[in-house]
């Protein structure tokens, strides 16, 4: 009886850690880079070698005056998103072009920047591979 | 001592021990002989695939201009050749089945050179007797920087797979 105990409690607690990643996680990255848009998967070559196809990247919110040249953004388009890198900065808009790709995309409305990549030590954050997941599930 | 060793000799003959009860004194339990059996054929069968797989060399160079291919035509290993920024080279390889069981062929990709490569099909099932001619693509994006040489190695692995 008391090892039936034992096991459930520990069940509940391996449960209760499973649950909170998996919920808490996200919630919590878009609490801490201020946008409810934190990760996001890459899925083209575009911005090979920096970023490759695959890789997650941490994204975190950011305002119009903190947006640089160099900087790698996420913008939504019609068809989802794209992750590129800021070649100029508009009044209203802002250029971005794949560091791959050999022309600029058409001109970003700033209201459409969902944010920028997250720096660590003045590197873009990124877990390779683990994009392949959320790849796999949006396919399905 | 001597009477040491008469007692030895007096006693019961010894069971005969296995190489691990020697070593640790313990002798394995049965869950313990299923996990060895087990993880014995795991790594026999990993083994197996790796050493079947077929390997090959990779490589491609970045060449300054445009539109500028330069193409080495060897079998031995999958050369690209000389590629300048926007262009691309593909080279086929067959992979076919003469086991009289079904393969499921997975292909890996490793080194600086597989950011840059494209597969147009991977992970699928070989039936017997079948032929599959695979595609691999490389294409030069505008990041690359001329004079730099990307290589890699491309394993082609053929598991088994007669339940499919």
């Amino acid at each position: 009886m008391k090892r039936a105990l034992f096991f459930l409690l520990n069940l509940a607690v391996y449960v209760a850690i499973v649950a909170g990643v998996l919920f808490g996680l996200p919630r919590f990255l878009s609490w801490y880079l201020h946008t409810p848009y934190p990760m996001a998967a890459i899925t083209s070559g575009s911005m090979w070698p920096v970023l490759h196809t695959g890789d997650l990247v941490f994204i975190e919110g950011v305002g119009k005056g903190d947006l640089r040249i160099g900087d790698i953004v996420v913008w939504k388009n019609p068809s989802g998103f794209t992750i590129h890198r800021v070649v100029r900065l508009g009044e209203n808009t802002l250029v971005t072009k794949g560091d791959a790709n050999f022309t600029e995309d058409d001109p970003v409305k700033y209201e459409d920047v969902v944010g920028r990549t997250h720096q660590v030590w003045g590197k873009n954050a990124r877990i390779p591979y683990l994009g392949h997941i959320t790849m796999y599930a949006s396919q399905r | 001592m001597a009477e040491e060793i008469w007692n030895l000799d007096s006693s019961e003959p010894e069971k005969k021990k296995g190489w691990w009860e020697r070593k640790t004194g313990e002798k394995l339990k049965t869950h313990e002989k299923i996990l060895g059996i087990i993880f014995l054929v795991v790594f026999l069968f990993v083994f197996y695939v790796t050493l079947d797989a077929n390997k090959y060399q990779a490589e491609v160079r970045v060449i300054e201009g445009q539109g500028r291919v330069g193409v080495n035509p060897t079998t031995e290993k999958l050369d690209f050749g000389d590629l300048s920024q926007g262009t691309r080279s593909a080279r086929t390889v067959t992979i076919n089945n003469s086991t009289p069981v079904p393969m499921f062929v997975s292909v890996l990709r490793l080194g600086s050179i597989s950011g840059l490569m494209t597969l147009e099909k991977n992970n699928f099932i070989l039936r017997k007797g079948q032929e599959q001619q695979v595609e691999f693509t490389v294409y030069m994006p505008a990041s690359a920087p001329v004079g730099t040489k990307y290589t890699g190695r491309v394993f082609v692995f053929k598991i088994p797979a007669p339940f499919f």
